[in-house]
């Protein structure tokens, strides 16, 4: 009896004290439903919208934001023109986007999703924090090529984001951080841990690996974990695994943003969620399939400057059966909800 | 059972404590007024004219068709030592031909015999998204690098002719929040014998002078024809910010 006392008491401190999210499983949330979600056994996010308090409008809004062409220079690209919902949110038809008048970027686009566990974003990690992220595109010049003076008065013009705007913060006024705030909420929110690997984690019922997917498993564990970490799949850090280095392009990495020599030609580790979706591969989008990614751990690893000691010595050994067990676990980490789940889905299709 | 409602009574103490504000026992709120800071943006001893013809200290020719720079964290210390911190203080300076200036609100009433205060924006605010008030006008105003998150923190943009870049242009965006090229300066200035008086009814004013030929003189001259332009943070900037560290100097404190 004592101890049960003690234990509630105990409890209830840790619930009061902790005032954040506790470690929760909820499969596939129900429309309209939207909470912060740290999956059980995952690190604590990074971005925890404590001064961002989530809404049902504000998603709304930031929703409407990110599926809006008014944010482009000419009124044709959305970020949803690059970061579709039915490919997790990254770009699977091109290598490099496509921006405005359709010239190309350099890079390729990620998926979005498990956002707020992110200390920076792109792939040289130049961009430092989730709200001011839709700055980067929206003045990008290959991009959106917009000015943000602009895009508030085009917003500010119309009947449906005063609406919009008012609904979220009280007042039809729209300013860089409500826009940039109702974002967050959208693209923080879409979360990514309902593949087959995580009810295999999770023991969900009848959930069980094949036996390839097992042995994908252990390889994976054996020679990728180090730097695609589970349960995210990366370990946020900036490395260099071996790429040619396009002499046309020659995308320095990190280094843009740091100006260090230690830093040349490195990128951040990928997610490998989502890798279904998420093709072409690797920064530049050179990579067109599993297979050859595999192969480029075997067999392509580039010895250049700061070429990531893991791999120094030739790269990876693995047998053609071993890659085909990979590519099967790999397989498990694809989440359907994504493109299914409609809080996510372009709100001007009906 | 006793021990058992000591804890329990422990536990809400604890409970209640963590989310209350520590009680004071205040009667009445001190009163407040303001203070106005006027930025003379200068080149030597004339008011800055935009794109009118200057000297550098070493002869060379420019003119400057932009200057806007943040100045933030101000702190006033009154009479006893005791000191005033504007909250939320950023301001950005934005040069159209004359004085700029912004009024510090909420300040207690007093004799104030100091101020500091920085060029640039403590690196908390650059790493913690989008802020509102002055530190929100950055995107509009282009003193946010979009591309590596970070305020700008002074920009200045002209022409010289000895600039090899095409159309002669000088552009020096310097910023830097962190690490060994930082670029936030401090400035402190202290009023000797004057007192800066904040009434209730009288709005004193501090004076500063900015001078622009400083961000080109020392510790290293700044040749145009070497280094015409500075737009990202690291050596460069952080050589700039060097010398626009004596960039601001105290000119006068008016109590009306
Ligand atoms: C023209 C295509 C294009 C458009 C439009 C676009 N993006 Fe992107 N996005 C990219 C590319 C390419 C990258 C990777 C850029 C890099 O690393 O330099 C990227 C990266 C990102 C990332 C970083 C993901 C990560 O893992 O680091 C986020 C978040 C993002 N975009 C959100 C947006 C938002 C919000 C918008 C609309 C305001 C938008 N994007 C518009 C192509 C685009
Ligand atoms: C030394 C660290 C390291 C190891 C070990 C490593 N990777 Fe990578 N991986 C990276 C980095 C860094 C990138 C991003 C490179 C780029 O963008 O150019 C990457 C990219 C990828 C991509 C492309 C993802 C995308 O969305 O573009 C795949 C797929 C991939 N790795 C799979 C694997 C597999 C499978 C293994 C194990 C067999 C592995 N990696 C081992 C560091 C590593």
């Amino acid at each position: 009896m004592m101890k049960s006392f003690y234990s509630l008491i105990l409890m209830g401190l840790l619930g009061l004290s902790s005032c954040k999210v506790d470690p929760v499983i909820i499969p596939v949330l129900p429309v309209n439903d939207l909470r912060e979600i740290v999956p059980q056994g995952w690190p604590a996010a990074k971005y925890t919208f404590s001064v961002n308090a989530i809404s049902a409008e504000a998603f709304v809004l930031g929703r409407s934001l990110f599926y809006e062409t008014l944010l482009s220079k000419d009124n044709t690209i959305s970020c949803a023109s690059c970061h579709m919902n039915k490919a997790a949110f990254s770009n699977p038809d091109h290598n490099l986007s496509h921006g405005i008048n359709g010239i190309l970027g350099k890079r390729n686009a990620p998926g979005i999703f498990n956002l707020t566990w992110h200390p920076y974003f792109m792939h040289d990690g130049g961009i430092n924090h989730i709200e001011v992220q839709p700055l980067g595109p929206i003045s990008n010049r290959i991009e959106m090529a917009e000015n943000i003076n602009n895009v508030i008065s085009k917003l500010q013009g119309t009947d449906k984001y005063k609406t919009l705007f008012k609904n979220a913060f009280g007042t039809e006024e729209v300013t860089t951080q409500r826009m940039f705030r109702a974002m967050a909420q959208f693209m923080g929110l879409i979360y990514s841990y309902n593949s087959k690997y995580d009810k295999v984690i999770r023991n969900e019922e009848g959930m069980v690996f094949t036996e390839a997917e097992s042995r994908g498993y252990a390889l994976f564990q054996a020679n990728c974990n180090a730097c695609h970490k589970e349960p995210l799949f990366t370990d946020f850090q900036f490395r260099n695994n071996g790429m040619r280095v396009d002499p046309q392009v020659n995308d320095s990495g990190r280094a843009h943003i740091t100006n260090q020599a230690i830093d040349l030609y490195k990128f951040k580790t990928p997610s490998l969620r989502n890798l279904a979706h998420t093709y072409p591969y690797m920064h530049d989008g050179s990579l067109a399939t599993l297979q050859a990614c595999l192969d480029h751990y075997t067999s392509g690893v580039v010895n250049i400057t700061n070429l990531d000691p893991y791999l120094q010595s030739g790269g990876l050994k693995l047998s053609a059966e071993d890659k085909k067990d990979l590519i099967a676990f790999l397989l498990t980490l694809t989440d359907n909800t994504i493109a299914s789940d409609s809080r996510f889905a372009d709100p001007n299709i009906k | 059972m006793k021990q058992l409602f000591y804890i329990i009574f422990f536990a809400l103490l604890l409970f209640f404590s963590c989310k209350k504000d520590p009680i004071t026992n205040d009667p009445t709120p001190a009163p407040l007024s303001s203070i106005q800071v006027n930025l003379n943006n200068m080149v030597d001893d004339s008011l800055l004219v935009l794109n009118k013809n200057y000297f550098t200290s070493a002869g060379d020719s420019f003119m400057v068709s932009k200057f806007k720079y943040y100045l933030s964290n101000f702190v006033f210390t009154l009479e006893d030592g005791s000191e005033y911190t504007e909250p939320e203080s950023y301001h950005l300076i934005r040069h159209t031909n004359g004085i700029s200036s912004f009024t510090i609100t909420q300040v207690p009433l007093g004799g104030y015999k100091a101020v500091r205060f920085m060029i640039g924006v403590d690196s908390t605010h650059n790493v913690s998204g989008t802020q509102p008030g002055d530190l929100e006008s950055s995107y509009a105003s282009d003193m946010f690098w979009t591309w590596s998150s970070g305020y700008i923190f002074l920009k200045l943009e002209g022409t010289a002719p000895k600039s090899p870049a095409s159309d002669k242009l000088i552009e020096y965006h310097i910023g830097g929040y962190g690490g060994k090229y930082k670029t936030q300066r401090d400035f402190n200035f202290n009023f000797g014998f004057g007192r800066l008086n904040v009434l209730q009814t009288k709005l004193p004013v501090l004076n500063l002078k900015v001078n622009v030929n400083e961000i080109f003189k020392t510790p290293v001259a700044i040749d145009f024809s070497s280094l015409p332009t500075v737009v990202a943070g690291g050596f460069y900037a952080k050589q700039l910010a060097d010398n626009y560290a004596d960039m601001i100097s105290l000119k006068s404190i008016d109590n009306p």
